[in-house]
């Protein structure tokens, strides 16, 4: 049988594991994708934005420090969690390097830094949800288009594979497995995020 | 169990395979299997209803992540030479030349010095390798190539010998002979001390090949045990020869101190002449390093390692008193000598010429060397394992400077090493600075790559050298300035630095001349004209947008930012110092005279000094900063003499001048991101509100200019017109709100998931929308009758979502209701009308899409009800009953909320009494009153 897809090998490593063995690349995605997440837990934490981009700086400079020692196969251990632990120790510094307390946004914003919680100012589904959303563009660079194609279509925009195949004139199966392929590596990624 | 490529899959498997669900491993096999098994094709269905959840993105991204703070921030990190540190140490590349990369034999401040073969000859060698980024960076190149160059002149059985080099894909490589052995680094570092017989032994051979690196009219300048080699035939043989330079060359420049690691492991056996200026140094420098190194070997320590921290070494080696001698010898290692000990302090002599050239060296130490076994030394520092724990706490043998050194917290350097940064130490960039606070004064080290230098400062200590301040407390020894070279910073005096100041283009260059000029300047009388000149620069690239520098002594990297933005980013570090005297004096000329550009740079200023805000977070604790004078106790002093009031008019006049001069710019506003046009509009906001502020510290005895209601004046008619102008709902006649995509226009939007447009849940800031000062002050001037404007206009801004409330000193939220009320009697009905609107609008939607992210607006709305609006709501709203039952049912709803926060009770309370009133109202039957 003829494949019609170019193939790739399946076994990409994951952004973090790209950024832990000091690839430029995997960095700069590591940014891309987390570096927002980080600076709206800051602003939820009432920080004024420019606060807010000074902290996730310092926060993402601790991580290119920590990365190579951040173990995420050690049992409990998030990266988000980890995230936000650097965040929030970041924070705290900023808040009492300034003696003026940052302005609160708005009347829901609490000074998250100060309690002693453990989990981020945000709710996981929204954190994964945008995650998800930068991770894909992210993704898509790096994935063959005729694959990432089949992949849109029929994940995001819900199309039948069927109909699909027939258009670009392929089998279902390889409609199928760039589908299968691309979410395959999606979901590793969120996992290293908040499994 | 997943299928092998040669079994069917199961239904199971199949729809796991489909889905994505299965590892890495597990898809590869399984869809080899597929490719093949028609079988399984042929099972795989039209159509799947299990299709991913994945189709569902379609929720809100968060308007903060299209802020441009982050956007910024993010980019910025992204371009910045951030170092990963790598989890494991992958070679770079597996061929260069015609040599094969073998493995990695260390990690030296340049670069990393690799195992290799030659392809044909099949001899190992050792390869330094400079990595392509390093070869863009200046002094780099120099070095190595210098290296090259010395280790192919000098033929010496103690000299490391060179066999080739060249580039190979933008890798510079140097192969040198492969020496199988140690250095005398770790070996020291393994055994902590070593036999007297076999340190005189290593030093011996070392000041013979040290003798011939000095006949050829070289300078080695950084002896010290890392960088000496003992073989596995007992040979010594000199390494790192890429600072070794010819004692005749007037450039001479050290360019060794590029990290404070490499500082760190250097130090000890620095001569005091190297210390104190890198150009005095000369062939008995080396001497000096000898002594100090065979010091070391003999006694486990370095000389002066009981002064404490490295800046009270610093002083211990370049001070004059005889306290700083290094304790004897003998007092660690009894079998010394007097004769050897006493020798061993010659070499290590206070001057120069009183030590003993590299022959004598060589000729006495041979006296103690007899029974030396180098071999056996070698064997005995192989079979024991590296400690965990630096043999001497208080300095480690940095064989490995741009690595942390083991031991990581436990001893006390560590502490003060950690604000430093090994961060910083990784990262060359040809400035190191150690600043130390003693009670005497700050002590700085510093080298810009050209000199090193020992400055003492009577002045203000850094916050991060504070730890620091104890060890070197404990000694009270006198502080020793730099005897030669006056007043310098960085190995540049004022003059120097102004030179750069005035005529860089890099705009890190320009703000190191800042800093340094703001340092040398202090108690200067040329202080004025060292504030006007930092100012000068911001014709060119002043703007309000602030982007923070590298911070003084750490945290450098190298960020390829815009560079008007960075300027900023030192000139708001920099120029508070010189506020307000003498600084706000060219500031006043500068908003008065300059181009627009200087204008918007020194309204922030102004701003920042009146606000009390730094943009650098951490250098505003500098103690210089927290003695001047505040802008409040400035201004209220100025305002009780009648000159110094004239000034601070003046000041207020040409803020006036500034603003109305951006005028004509700011008019020309756009709806496209930010421009020049926005930043007019901007800064002369900021002007205005600086006044205010000016005004209000000065106190009675100097009246407002103007402009300044005229400018309120402007804005309001401004708002006014727009509002005029907004699109209006045909089915309600009201203003229509606005959900388009704010992100779309930074090109961040995600859209179309799910095929349609995202929804956005909270209405946009409509353009007619007054900042909160302006607006209050707008409702001053309309009840002097000062300014008009419709009282919807008023009404509707007050119950907007995107209204950006917040207390002022001195205002509340009753009161500007109040002041409304007495403007308009119909103002809290109108208020009450258009909350009841967007309350509406919040229980329609969410109704609709049961999306709870539709509630967000009220979470905007409830400090402002809770401050006042909600007795106007529950006394004005038309339908208490359906108003209520509303309320109640978001309120209930709130929860659902990303986001939402496990609120206190008092939030719950607020609510409650809010429902409770909108109850008490419908079951009496009032009328609104």
């Amino acid at each position: 049988m003829k494949l019609d897809a170019v193939e790739e090998p399946s076994t990409h490593p994951s952004l973090l594991e790209r950024a832990r063995y000091g690839d430029d690349e995997g960095w700069q995605m590591l940014v891309q994708v987390y570096g927002p997440i980080v600076y709206r837990w800051i602003r939820r934490c009432g920080a004024q934005s420019a606060d807010a981009a000074d902290v996730m700086q310092e926060t993402f400079l601790a991580v290119a420090k920590a990365l190579p020692r951040f173990n995420l196969d050690q049992t409990g251990a998030t990266f988000r969690g980890w995230l936000w632990t650097i965040a929030r120790n970041k924070l705290r510094d900023r808040q009492r390097a300034n003696q003026r307390s940052p302005i609160v946004l708005d009347g829901e914003a609490l000074q998250w830094a100060e309690r002693e919680s453990s989990d981020p100012p945000s709710e996981l589904a929204d954190d994964v949800q945008s995650i998800q959303n930068r991770m894909l563009q992210v993704l898509r660079q790096s994935t063959d288009p005729k694959t990432w194609q089949m992949f849109w279509r029929t994940a995001v925009e819900g199309c039948d594979p069927a109909t699909v195949a027939g258009e670009l004139n392929v089998s279902r199966w390889t409609v199928y497995k760039a589908r299968s392929r691309v979410l395959q590596r999606l979901r590793k990624e969120l996992e290293d995020f908040h499994r | 169990m997943i299928a092998t490529s040669t079994d069917c899959l199961s239904i199971e498997e199949l729809n796991r395979l489909l889905d994505g669900q299965l590892s890495s491993n597990e898809f590869d096999s399984a869809s080899k299997h597929v490719d093949q098994c028609e079988q399984c094709q042929s099972r795989i269905p039209e159509k799947w209803d299990a299709l991913s959840p994945i189709a569902n993105a379609d929720s809100e991204e968060d308007s903060v992540l299209a802020e441009s703070a982050c956007q910024f921030a993010v980019a910025q990190l992204m371009t910045a030479n951030v170092p990963v540190p790598h989890a494991a140490a992958d070679l770079p590349i597996d061929q260069i030349g015609p040599y094969e990369i073998l493995g990695q034999l260390g990690q030296g401040g340049m670069g990393m010095v690799c195992l290799a073969r030659h392809n044909r000859l099949k001899r190992q060698c050792a390869i330094k390798l400079l990595p392509p980024h390093r070869v863009m960076e200046p002094g780099w190149l120099d070095r190595f190539d210098r290296e090259m160059t010395t280790v192919a002149s000098l033929e010496h059985p103690g000299i490391v010998r060179a066999t080739d080099a060249g580039t190979h894909s933008g890798w510079h490589y140097l192969v040198m002979e492969y020496l199988d052995g140690m250095d005398v680094g770790k070996i020291a570092h393994r055994l902590g001390s070593l036999p007297v017989a076999d340190a005189c032994e290593i030093a011996r051979q070392s000041a013979v090949a040290l003798m011939h690196v000095h006949e050829t009219g070289l300078i080695h300048r950084d002896v010290k045990p890392s960088n000496l080699m003992l073989t596995r035939d007992g040979t010594v043989k000199l390494l790192d020869l890429g600072l070794v330079l010819a004692g005749d060359d007037p450039l001479a420049t050290d360019d060794r101190l590029t990290t404070v690691g490499h500082l760190m492991g250097t130090l000890p056996a620095m001569s005091p002449e190297q210390l104190l200026d890198s150009r005095k140094v000369q062939p008995a420098s080396d001497i000096y390093s000898l002594g100090a190194t065979l010091y070391r070997l003999i006694s486990g320590r370095w000389p002066h390692a009981n002064e404490g921290g490295l800046a009270a070494r610093v002083l211990a080696i370049t001070g004059e008193s005889n306290r700083s001698t290094p304790l004897p010898l003998s007092s660690f290692q009894p079998s010394v000598e007097t004769e050897l000990e006493s020798f061993v302090g010659q070499m290590m002599h206070r001057q120069p010429d009183q030590r003993p050239s590299g022959s004598i060296v060589a000729e006495r130490l041979a006296t103690w060397s007899g029974e030396a076994n180098l071999k056996a030394l070698l064997k005995r520092a192989e079979s024991t394992p590296a400690s965990d724990a630096p043999i001497t706490p208080s300095l480690p043998l940095a064989t490995n400077p741009a690595s942390p050194p083991p031991g990581n917290g436990k001893h006390t350097w560590t502490a003060w090493m950690g604000p430093l940064g090994w961060f910083a130490a990784a990262v060359l960039l040809a400035t190191v600075v150690i600043q130390i606070k003693t009670d005497k004064g700050l002590v700085t080290v510093t080298t810009d790559g050209k000199d090193t230098k020992v400055a003492v400062e009577e002045d203000d200590g850094e916050p991060r050298s504070v730890a620091l301040a104890q060890s070197v407390a404990e000694q009270s020894e006198p502080v020793v300035a730099d005897p030669t070279n006056g007043i310098v910073y960085h190995g540049k005096n004022l003059d120097a630095w102004l030179g750069i100041l005035q005529n860089e283009q890099q705009i890190d260059s320009v703000g190191q001349a800042m800093r340094a000029a703001e340092r040398l300047s202090r108690n200067s009388p040329r202080r004025a004209e060292v504030a006007k000149l930092t100012l000068a620069r911001a014709s060119e690239h002043g703007t309000i947008l602030v982007e923070r520098p590298p911070n003084q002594h750490s945290d450098v990297f190298n960020v390829t930012g815009p560079s008007d933005p960075r300027f900023m980013g030192y000139l708001t570090e920099v120029y508070p110092h010189f506020l307000p005297t003498p600084g706000l004096e060219p500031l006043g000329e500068y908003l008065a005279h300059g181009n627009e550009r200087s204008k918007s740079a020194t309204i922030l200023l102004l701003n920042q000094y009146v606000t009390g805000q730094y943009v650098s977070g951490m250098d505003a604790n500098t103690d210089y900063l927290k003695q001047r004078e505040t802008a409040p106790t400035y201004f209220a002093k100025s305002a009780e003499r009648q000159e110094d009031r004239a000034k601070v008019e003046r000041l207020l006049i040409r803020l006036g001048t500034a603003s109305e001069e951006l005028r004509k710019l700011s008019s020309q506003v756009s709806d496209e991101t930010w421009n020049a046009a926005k930043e007019a509009s901007a800064s002369r906001e900021m002007a205005w509100a600086t006044a205010l502020r000016i005004l209000q510290d000065s106190g009675p005895h100097i009246a407002a200019p103007d402009w300044i209601a005229d400018y309120v004046e402007e804005q309001v008619n401004d708002a006014v017109a727009k509002y005029e102008r907004r699109e209006v709902d045909p089915a309600t006649g009201q203003t229509k709100w606005d959900y388009s995509d704010p992100n779309a226009v930074y090109g961040f939007s995600m859209g179309g998931f799910g095929g349609g447009p995202q929804a956005h849940t909270n209405p946009n800031p409509p353009d007619w929308i007054l900042p909160t000062e302006l607006y209050l002050a707008a409702t001053e001037m309309r009840r002097e009758g000062r300014v008009q404007f419709p009282i919807e206009f008023a009404a509707e801004t007050l119950a907007h979502p995107r209204f950006n409330w917040y207390s002022m000193d001195g205002s509340s939220f009753n009161d500007v209701v109040q002041g409304l009320a007495t403007i308009d009697p119909e103002a809290p009905s109108l208020i009450a009308f258009h909350l009841d609107r967007s309350f509406q609008e919040m229980d329609r939607q969410y109704q609709a899409s049961q999306n709870a992210e539709w509630l967000r607006p009220l979470t905007f709305l409830r400090q402002r009800l809770q401050e006042g609006l909600a007795s106007v709501y529950t006394t004005h709203v038309e339908q208490p009953k359906q108003a209520h039952d509303r309320l109640e049912r978001l309120v209930k709803s709130l929860p659902n909320l990303s986001m939402y926060q496990q609120s206190t009770d008092d939030n719950k309370d607020f609510w409650h009494a809010m429902l409770n009133d909108l109850k008490q109202r419908s079951e009496s039957g009032a009328a609104p009153e």
